[in-house]
């Protein structure tokens, strides 16, 4: 069994501060003037099916832009919303319960729950999946075959796109439109081209990596050509010559230098990168053997600092030479140091005899001075101071003292000891000067042997036991590392040209060796199809492809079973739109206007066509359009109730633009269907309702809603009356 | 495919031209024969191009080539393979397309999933893939363009293979 | 049975009619029951491309 509604109760929801009212009848009849809160009570069933999805723009009502869903009280503020829709299940009652407090934000969810007829509680995913499972409708099934709105469907009439989706709804083919939509959705189509792309850029890769082999020989080719390799001498065999010319050319090199080289076996192919290995160290190595650069850099060092030393003899000897003469010339003339020494000491002696008596002859003369001072104070000149005893004529023997002759003798002394000291100083100057070219002389010699001893380090062993000459002996050297040096010379240059021609042969060989590998690597040319990854590619595109191919094939059937369900519906609903649309204009024997599916690339549309199969709606008027829409509601309303389908019909002003007397045929339309599935109406007075609120058949339920007082904006929406019919 | 095979089948068709569909579908009558196939019979005529025994059970072709990655399958083509099917036989689309990366797709043919006259992609057809036939005869494909490549470029290409083919037992021209 | 069901039984019915890949044609038509049906499919087919992608870089980093 399909649940039905059978009561509503609302606290706060819009027009309504709390309401409750049955709707258990075949047809609910909610009739009141405008602004009374009769569509209110319309949208709090919708509200407490779908919640946020029936307001503002998420609804697609256009009118709903601004909705407001909680009651404002007489200060304007907003407080609890809540509305209990109880439903009449197989197993009992159940009833949807959905709460927003006061001040929830558009982000927050409601407090929506389902109480089952056992007393059981669901929330959230559970409430949702028993919706779906009870059959109750999802939004978009709502709003396009089982509510008019106040403002109606007839504006998505007229957009064609809705149109057809709302017409294959009547036809019962959403599903098969839905189905057909998520498969062709997947674009098989193009996913074919996808795999095609990659397989060609794949194809233009592997055709480019596959040519490479042959350019990069080509290009080998040519800088072997740059090296005096031409084409034509180029052959398998070469690398070996040339490697094997490389050692020869290092075996004669060892030979003519005086070493024994260390050489690689070269005997095939397989030797070649040993070989190789063995060309890259071979000048170092070369060097290393030969030791050229030492023996040369030895011998020119030897030769150098026997020049040297040969060279600081000559000036040596010179000097020694001169030196020793001044000495010799010196001591002639001075005799030697130890007879200069000898004469100087006697000199001395004299000199130092010579001032002391002069020394003594001044104490003398001192002496007298002073006693012929006391004389000349002494009470008497005749007796000595000192001990009183006569000395008669002592005075005038101490005047002629210091007279003249004693001042002869003294100036006597003072010239003895003047020309003595004058012999002690030419004495002195004498023996220094001497003394100086002596030692002058003994240096030069000392020089002269140290250079000699130089001399000497240079020269080979057993020299000094030869007797010969030393300075002879090297000059005999110095011409023998002269010689040397000249040979080592010449096999320096010898090197250096054999490892030049081995470094332009060096690089030959490695040019024909990478050429050798590149004319290998051509030939093997790789293969594709040997790798696992080939495999695996071919299995991931006959994956691709099979699924591509899956998805156009359900979507072509897709398509027929679509295309077959749709013939054989439209006789059936068309009937059914006919009768509705007869009942509603009052025209019952009319053809009327009937839903015709055509095939099209994207597939089947649906339009409305008259009984000539021209399309309706641009010609239909305003009047014509609502009875349209209201007859394919009621049409696909029947279709889901006959097809066991939960369907209750909301209707909300359905009258609207409609004459009385197609008001009153709306009316019959009304009631035809709610004896199949239960209707409810909001309407203002006037044909419609009256016909609603007189007629018996269906049983009915007619509530009447109090006027809004003009006094009281704020006050919620009153049920003035309540009947059953 | 292989890089040669590739190869010498370009050149093939650089030197055959119009003629190159029929010498490669003679190539792959003589893979069918040298794969064991228990009889073959060549078509001259439209419809089916290649009639093969094949463990026991009959199998048609039609036969295809293509330069790039596309073939069109004309309405006579896929009555033909209903014809065949309904006649007992096994139907099959065979195509060797021309880059690199093809290799023999032998499609079985299922009614409804193919319209005639359209362009497919090869790709299309790798989802009715029979492996076992593939199997079979791609090595001895690749050998029989290797050894009769020479021949089927020469004058009378066909005629030269219709000779070598004419060396089976299992062989017959219809 | 819900609608979807019943559309689904009826091409699943076709699917065996024609007899081609019917496992796999089942397997998808289930999928089309889901509520995500659309979103498994297009990451089914992302994944099959993403392996052809794979695939092809694989053979050409094996021939480089």
């Amino acid at each position: 069994m399909t649940p039905r509604p059978v009561r509503i109760e609302l606290r706060g929801f819009r027009g309504w501060t709390e309401g409750a009212f049955e709707l258990d009848r075949d047809l609910t009849v909610i009739v009141g003037p405008n602004g009374c809160g009769k569509s209110s009570a319309v949208n709090a069933l919708e509200w407490c099916l779908f919640g946020r999805d029936a307001e503002l723009k998420a609804s697609g009502i256009d009118e709903r832009a601004d909705w407001e869903v909680a009651h404002l009280d007489e200060r304007g503020v907003a407080g609890d919303v809540e509305v209990r829709l109880a439903l009449e299940t197989g197993e009992g009652t159940a009833r949807l319960v959905r709460r927003r407090p006061a001040g929830a934000k558009p982000r927050d969810e409601d407090d929506f729950s389902v109480e089952l007829p056992d007393e059981s509680v669901l929330r959230g995913v559970e409430a949702v999946q028993w919706m779906g499972a009870a059959g109750l409708p999802e939004w978009g099934t709502w709003r396009r075959a089982l509510c008019q709105h106040q403002e109606t469907a007839r504006a998505r009439l007229t957009a064609s796109g809705d149109r057809s989706t709302l017409l294959a709804s009547l036809l019962g083919l959403e599903t098969h439109e839905s189905a057909r939509e998520v498969l062709e959705g997947c674009k098989p189509g193009a996913l074919v081209k996808e795999i095609d792309e990659e397989v060609g850029a794949l194809e233009r890769d592997l055709l480019a990596r596959l040519a490479r082999p042959a350019e990069e020989q080509e290009e080998c080719e040519r800088g072997l050509a740059a090296l005096d390799l031409e084409r034509e001498r180029l052959r398998p065999t070469l690398a070996l010559e040339l490697a094997r010319g490389l050692l020869e050319r290092a075996r004669a090199l060892g030979a003519e230098l005086g070493f024994a080289p260390e050489l690689p076996d070269c005997e095939s192919e397989h030797e070649l990168p040993r070989v190789a290995d063995w060309v890259a160290r071979w000048p170092e190595r070369a060097r290393e053997a030969a030791r050229v650069d030492a023996r040369l850099r030895r011998a020119s060092g030897l030769r150098a600092k026997l020049d040297a030393a040969d060279q600081a003899v000559g000036p040596a000897e010179e000097r020694w030479r001169q030196a020793r003469d001044r000495a010799a010339g010196e001591v002639r003339a001075r005799g030697d140091v130890a007879t200069q020494e000898r004469l100087l000491s006697e000199a001395r002696k004299a000199r130092d005899e010579a001032e002391a008596a002069l020394r003594r002859d001044d104490a003398a003369r001192a002496l007298v001075r002073d006693a012929r001072e006391v004389l000349r104070h002494a009470h008497d000149p005749e007796a000595c101071p000192v001990c009183a005893a006569r000395a008669p004529g002592l005075a005038a023997r101490l005047e002629a003292e210091l007279a003249a002759g004693g001042e002869q003798r003294h100036a006597a002394l003072e010239d003895d000891c003047g020309e003595r000291g004058a012999r002690v100083e030419e004495l002195e100057r004498g023996l220094r000067a001497t003394r100086e070219l002596v030692q002058a002389e003994a240096d030069a010699r000392a020089s002269l042997d140290r250079a000699h001893g130089a001399l000497s380090e240079f020269l080979p062993a057993g020299h000094a036991a030869s007797g010969r000459d030393p300075l002879a002996a090297a000059r005999a050297e110095l011409e023998r590392l002269e010689r040397d040096v000249r040979d080592l010379e010449r096999g320096r240059r010898v090197l250096d040209d054999a490892l030049r021609a081995h470094h332009a042969d060096a690089e030959r060989l490695r040019a024909v060796q990478r050429w050798r590998e590149a004319v290998l690597r051509a030939e093997r040319s790789a293969d594709p199809t040997s790798s696992p990854a080939w495999r695996e590619l071919q299995a991931a595109l006959d994956a691709a492809a099979a699924f591509a191919a899956d998805l156009e094939a359900l979507g072509g059937m897709a398509r027929e079973a679509q295309e077959r369900a749709s013939e054989e519906r439209e006789r059936e609903v068309n009937e059914r739109l006919g009768d509705h649309y007869g009942r509603i204009t009052g025209d019952e024997g009319a053809a009327g206007v009937r839903v015709r599916g055509k095939r099209t690339p994207k597939g089947l549309t649906f339009d409305l066509e008259d009984a000539r199969g021209k399309r309706v709606l641009a010609t239909l008027n305003q009047a014509a359009l609502n009875s349209v829409s209201l007859a394919l509601l009621l049409a696909q309303a029947e279709e889901r109730a006959r097809a066991g389908r939960a369907a209750f019909v909301v209707l909300d002003e359905p009258g609207q633009s409609l004459d009385d007397e197609h008001q009153a045929g709306l009316a019959r339309a009304i009631e035809h269907l709610a004896a199949i599935c239960p209707v409810i109406v909001a309407t203002p007075p006037g044909a419609l309702a009256e016909r609603l609120v007189e007629g018996r058949e269906p049983s009915r339920r007619v509530l009447k809603l109090a006027p809004r007082d003009p006094g009281e904006p704020r006050r919620g929406a009153r049920i003035e009356s309540r009947e059953e019919r | 495919m292989k890089p040669e095979v590739h190869e010498r089948l370009r050149e093939l068709s650089d030197e055959t031209d119009k003629e190159y569909g029929k010498l490669v579908q003679k190539l792959l009558a003589i893979a069918f024969l040298e794969a064991g196939a228990e009889a073959v019979t060549d078509r001259c005529t439209q419809g089916i191009d290649l009639e093969l025994t094949w463990r026991g059970r009959r199998r048609a072709l039609e036969v295809k080539t293509c330069a790039g990655g596309t073939l069109r399958l004309g309405a006579k083509d896929l009555a033909g393979l209903a014809a065949r099917e309904e006649g007992g036989a096994t139907a099959y689309v065979a195509v060797l397309g021309g880059r690199l990366l093809d290799e023999w797709i032998i499609a079985r043919f299922h009614r409804g999933e193919l319209a005639p006259g359209e362009l497919y992609s090869i790709t299309r057809l790798r989802p009715y893939r029979e492996a076992e036939l593939e199997a079979a005869v791609a090595a001895k494909f690749d050998d029989a363009l290797h050894e009769h490549r020479a021949a089927a470029a020469g004058r009378n290409g066909q005629r030269a293979l219709d000779d070598v083919l004419a060396r089976y037992p299992g062989y017959r021209r219809a | 049975m819900r609608e979807v069901d019943e559309v689904i039984e009826e091409l699943e019915r076709r699917v065996r009619e024609r007899g081609v890949r019917v496992e796999e044609r089942v397997a998808l038509l289930r999928l089309l029951a889901c509520d995500e049906a659309r979103e498994q499919l297009d990451e089914r087919r992302r994944k099959l491309i993403e392996g052809v992608r794979r695939a092809a870089a694989t053979l050409r980093g094996e021939l480089a």
